[in-house]
């Protein structure tokens, strides 16, 4: 491998490593941003076009929750699916009866029977849901402003077709999320690391120390409290999946994220990063000072907008995700600390995280070392231990040699 | 000029003191020791013999050979490169294949390189990417496989 710059090579642990090498697995690519955003505006300039039933009605229409912050994960990681949570503001009166302006979003989108979206979509209590062919769906909220409020809040439309419960609720996605983003830390170090980890599985070693700063860096790629969140978020799915929770609510994102806002320093690794925050969180779901006995959480940004409406239903669903933290940080605490071999990582990474992208966490930490050692940047200890340069000199008494590269070749029998 | 075994010998116990030598007969040499690339130590054997100066050979034949024999290697065939991927077979025990480390094509190593720079790492890269194979069953160590040609001879095909 021709390598253009030898290092020094910024030097991160294993499990910092592969906790990276997750995040990257389970966050949406570029690609896929690129035609949410496209899907997404479509959908919007349909249902303002003419002769819809909102014709004339849309004033705005942007991303909110977690697409807007930066902290979306892909919910099928396997198929690489994602699901985008708009909001579309409507210029009608806040107090509309909701079930009549969820049926108007619906049939604007739904439209005739040979129209472009006709068939794909669903009413839900709170949304109209368009599910493309590839399985990615956008969570279309209808919001009317409230006069008098702050900027963009606004009241959504909740009505359940089976129950008839039917209410107007106070909201400001786009105030939590300009917060958020206002208040999440970014580390250039922390991007550095991720980067320079990507190009390091990608064999593209050269760029890691070469490449300068993009101008736009995506937030899951300079902020560790992002990347932690997407983990404990990809984490809840994987506890969600279990069938005895199959008519449970999940944790909500926003909750989630709005507790991370309030979780101290950000910590400069990964994997201290994510069990600062689960631990945050867990603190917080000691208070039960809602009225099912459960949490309150409220839009910083506004608090009449309460982000625990729904979540948790009641004290037991609440203490459910205490336990899941508790078992993300055990596990997180084992993978840092008891120097695990390849298959106990592996099964850690799969249990917290799934199989898909426990599996590339590995693969990739192959190909890290691999490439690593082509380029000549591993050195060896007297008992085998080999690793990066620094990682392996930092452990005391160790005498380190480098490792000159060399390409296992042969087969056959050798001369006896 | 080539090493001789004293200066490999010597080598071996300055880098490489937890290896034993176990055995030395005129120009060849024999050391155990442990290497532990992931959490599971493995015993591994080196043998060496330095060639003599009339000797006609080939690096490959001149090689370091090197074992795994404890635990000894596992096979699977349905695993990718399987059984076990990158070795040299051994005629008199199979289960004590030799372990391909280098490419003798590329004139990787030669006589005058010191084991203890050498091969010792690269057994020890070669037992991690097995740690991995049996993890993964897929083999993301690299390296290069020589294939038969149709008259026998033999030729390489990167892999």
């Amino acid at each position: 491998m021709n390598v253009a710059y030898p290092g020094p090579w910024g030097q991160i642990s294993e499990a910092d490593a592969l906790l990276m090498d997750v995040a990257r697995r389970i966050q949406l690519s570029k690609t896929k941003h690129e035609i949410a955003e496209t899907n997404f505006r479509a959908l919007c300039q349909h249902v303002d076009r003419e002769g819809s039933p909102l014709q004339g009605k849309v004033v705005e229409c942007y991303p909110s929750g977690s697409f807007a912050t930066g902290t979306a994960i892909a919910s099928r990681v396997a198929k690489d699916q994602h699901d985008v949570d708009v909001v579309i503001e409507l210029n009608v009166p806040p107090d509309s009866p909701p079930n009549v302006m969820l049926e108007f979003l619906f049939e604007a989108i739904n439209g005739d029977p040979d129209s472009r979206y006709h068939g794909m979509v669903t009413q839900k209590s709170r949304c109209v849901t368009a599910k493309y062919t590839d399985g990615t769906t956008v969570d279309l909220m209808p919001v009317a402003r409230l006069p008098g409020q702050p900027e963009r809040a606004g009241n959504l439309f909740h009505h359940k077709k089976e129950s008839g419960e039917t209410y107007h609720k106070p909201v400001n996605p786009w105030g939590f999320v300009k917060e958020f983003n206002e208040r999440v830390e970014v580390d250039l170090d922390f991007y550095k690391s991720f980067m320079g980890r990507r190009l390091l599985v990608d064999g593209a070693l050269e760029k890691a120390e070469t490449q300068p700063m993009p101008d736009h860096v995506p937030a899951e790629e300079k902020s560790p409290r992002i990347v932690a969140l997407q983990l404990i978020k990809r984490n809840r799915d994987i506890a969600s999946r279990d069938t005895a929770r199959r008519n449970m609510r999940k944790p909500p994102s926003v909750v989630l994220a709005a507790i991370a806002m309030e979780a101290g320093p950000v910590a400069s690794n990964l994997i201290d990063e994510v069990i600062n925050v689960a631990n945050a969180i867990r603190a917080k779901l000691r208070e039960k000072t809602g009225p099912r006995r459960t949490i309150l959480v409220r839009n910083p940004a506004y608090p009449p907008d309460v982000f625990t409406d729904r979540w948790p239903e009641n004290e037991q669903a609440q203490d459910l995700f205490d336990i899941d933290l508790r078992r993300l940080v055990v596990e997180l605490d084992r993978l840092r600390n008891e120097g695990l071999g390849m298959s106990e990582k592996r099964d850690i990474l799969k249990r917290l995280f799934g199989e898909t992208a426990a599996s590339y966490a590995i693969d990739s930490n192959l190909d890290a070392r691999r490439h690593e050692m082509e380029a000549g940047h591993l050195k060896a200890g007297s008992r085998g231990k080999i690793g990066a340069s620094l990682a392996v000199s930092a452990v005391a008494g160790t005498r380190t040699t480098p490792v000159r590269a060399a390409t296992r070749e042969g087969g056959g029998f050798l001369k006896e | 000029m080539s090493k001789s075994v004293e200066q490999q010998i010597e080598a071996m116990a300055f880098q490489w003191p937890d290896f034993r030598l176990i055995e030395q007969i005129d120009q060849s040499a024999t050391w155990e020791g442990t290497l532990a690339p992931d959490k599971r130590e493995h015993l591994v054997r080196v043998r060496y013999r330095v060639p003599m100066v009339l000797e006609n050979f080939t690096v490959a034949d001149a090689q370091p050979r090197v074992q795994v024999m404890h635990p000894k290697l596992e096979r699977h065939p349905d695993y990718d490169q399987g059984p076990i991927p990158h070795v040299y077979k051994n005629k008199r025990d199979p289960s004590l294949p030799y372990l391909c480390l280098f490419s003798p094509s590329l004139w990787e190593w030669d006589v005058n390189d010191l084991l203890a720079n050498t091969t010792i790492f690269w057994a020890n890269e070669w037992l991690y990417f097995y740690e991995g194979w049996l993890v993964t069953k897929k083999w993301r160590g690299g390296g290069r496989h020589p294939s038969p040609t149709v008259d026998g001879a033999k030729q390489l095909a990167t892999v």
